[in-house]
């Protein structure tokens, strides 16, 4: 009976449906997981020296091996709100956000860290128009965040006259490309099927 | 249980001079300060600094001495760290360079230190909005998002009774109090931001429902920029570029 209905009917497209159109509730959703990653980020903090600490002197690549964990908040927010600059927004935030309000030793300098974090993280899905979101897209979203922001920590923390460049890099980019991507991808599924995002863009793609 | 609550660094130190320096400026100064510090590949500078903020932070910031001492810990943790990496992976001069990247993370760590107790983050907001023009949308979703995260300790404990009501806590640690494991952990932090996502869906009908986004918006008690704030944010600018500067 609806079926010959539907048929009759113009396709309606919501005008939401594109990135450069941002609704509030994309935006508080934005800086509320900006927030909350800021406080999972800075707890990643403690773990990693922590961790530091129990590797003695091989401490130093604890670091590394935690590293893509750092980037999970910019797939999770372009795959929810699939806004341009949402990856960005989030990731500066909880840049921010472990400064600002949790005290972090890094300093400002995190901002920028934030920004390249977000820009690499985020590049891989706006040349896919926000549109395209398979598991090896994120694999390399993963890649890139680890793989921008790597040259800037080596050039922070004077990496390039170690004997260790190469062991660093491949470490970090590896964990960048598992728990930054791929730990994203199974995270956005798993947020997806509480249904609490149904009312955002991912829910009118299913 | 005990109730576990974040509390911001800036409710627990008397305010003071600094604190009266506008928000923005203040945080652009610091900003500067940090990244011209990037720029020092020897101790001896960013050990004077230190200690000059010290001072400043033990007289004009009115930084209880224990409290300094207590913050130091972390930063401490990461500059010996960073300290001990490049004593044994640089054949030359890695004392040299590690000493002054532990430097370094002690300068801006006590900046950062000053930073905070004297900014409290609703100040910080409405001055990043009114001054720095931020769009209103963004300061006050990170407000909103703020008391949030001030509720997330508790949300924490909650689900964590609720967990250990269905368990039983299975496993439980050497005094004999349930242990959290890691797949529980993972849990925990998976309802933790289901439940953030669920009630930011919430802030943003509420706040669009109290016509947030119209325009014209006025602002109760504007801040104010004053010359000083401005002179003080530029000498402490080019002070702090002057000092780091390279070849000097």
């Amino acid at each position: 009976m609806t079926g010959t209905f539907e048929q009759t009917t113009p396709k309606y497209r919501n005008p939401f449906d594109s990135p450069w159109r941002w609704q509030l509730k994309d935006l508080v959703l934005v800086v509320v997981l900006g927030v909350v990653f800021g406080f999972v980020y800075w707890a990643l903090v403690q773990a990693s020296n922590g961790l530091a600490i129990v590797m003695g002197p091989a401490g130093d690549l604890a670091h590394h091996f935690l590293h893509g964990g750092w980037l999970l908040v910019a797939p999770l927010a372009v795959a929810i709100t699939r806004k341009a600059g949402s990856g960005i927004l989030a990731e500066m935030l909880a840049a921010a956000i472990e400064f600002v309000f949790l005290g972090s030793p890094a300093g400002p300098t995190l901002l920028i860290t934030g920004l390249l974090q977000g820009l690499g993280s985020e590049l891989p899905f706006a040349i896919g128009r926000y549109k395209r979101f398979g598991i090896s897209r994120y694999a390399v979203s993963g890649f890139l965040g680890a793989f921008l922001i790597f040259w800037f920590s080596a050039i922070r923390s004077g990496w390039f006259g170690q004997d260790i460049l190469l062991l660093r890099l491949v470490i970090h980019c590896s964990s960048g490309i598992i728990l930054g991507g791929i730990l994203a991808y199974f995270l956005v599924r798993a947020v997806q099927a509480t249904g609490v995002v149904d009312n955002y863009a991912i829910g009118r793609y299913q | 249980m005990t109730p576990l609550t974040i509390q911001h660094p800036s409710t627990m130190v008397e305010p003071g001079a600094l604190t009266r320096w506008n928000p923005s400026i203040k945080l652009m100064s610091l900003f500067v300060l940090s990244v011209s510090l990037l720029f020092v590949w020897e101790p001896v500078r960013p050990a004077v600094l230190w200690a000059v903020l010290l001072i400043v932070a033990l007289t004009v910031g009115k930084v209880p001495p224990k409290w300094l001492v207590m913050a130091h810990i972390p930063f401490i943790a990461f500059g010996f760290g960073l300290f001990l990496v490049n004593v044994l992976t640089r054949s030359e001069d890695g004392v040299w360079i590690g000493a002054a990247l532990a430097g370094r993370t002690l300068a801006i760590g006590v900046a950062s230190i000053l930073f905070l107790t004297s900014t409290a983050p609703v100040e910080l907001m409405r001055s990043l909005n009114q001054n720095l023009k931020l769009p209103a949308s963004i300061t006050f979703a990170v407000l909103a998002g703020y008391q949030l995260l001030l509720g997330l300790p508790r949300e924490w404990q909650t689900i964590r009774a609720a967990q250990l009501m269905r368990t039983g806590g299975v496993e439980r640690s050497r005094n004999g109090k349930p242990k959290l494991t890691f797949k529980e952990a993972g849990r925990l932090v998976f309802t933790v931001l289901i439940v953030t996502l669920r009630r930011s869906e919430r802030i943003a009908t509420s706040l669009e429902s109290r016509g947030f986004g119209l325009k014209p918006r006025t602002v109760y008690r504007p801040i104010r920029l004053r010359v000083t704030d401005v002179t003080l944010g530029v000498a402490v600018s080019a002070l702090s570029i002057a000092y780091c500067w390279p070849w000097m």
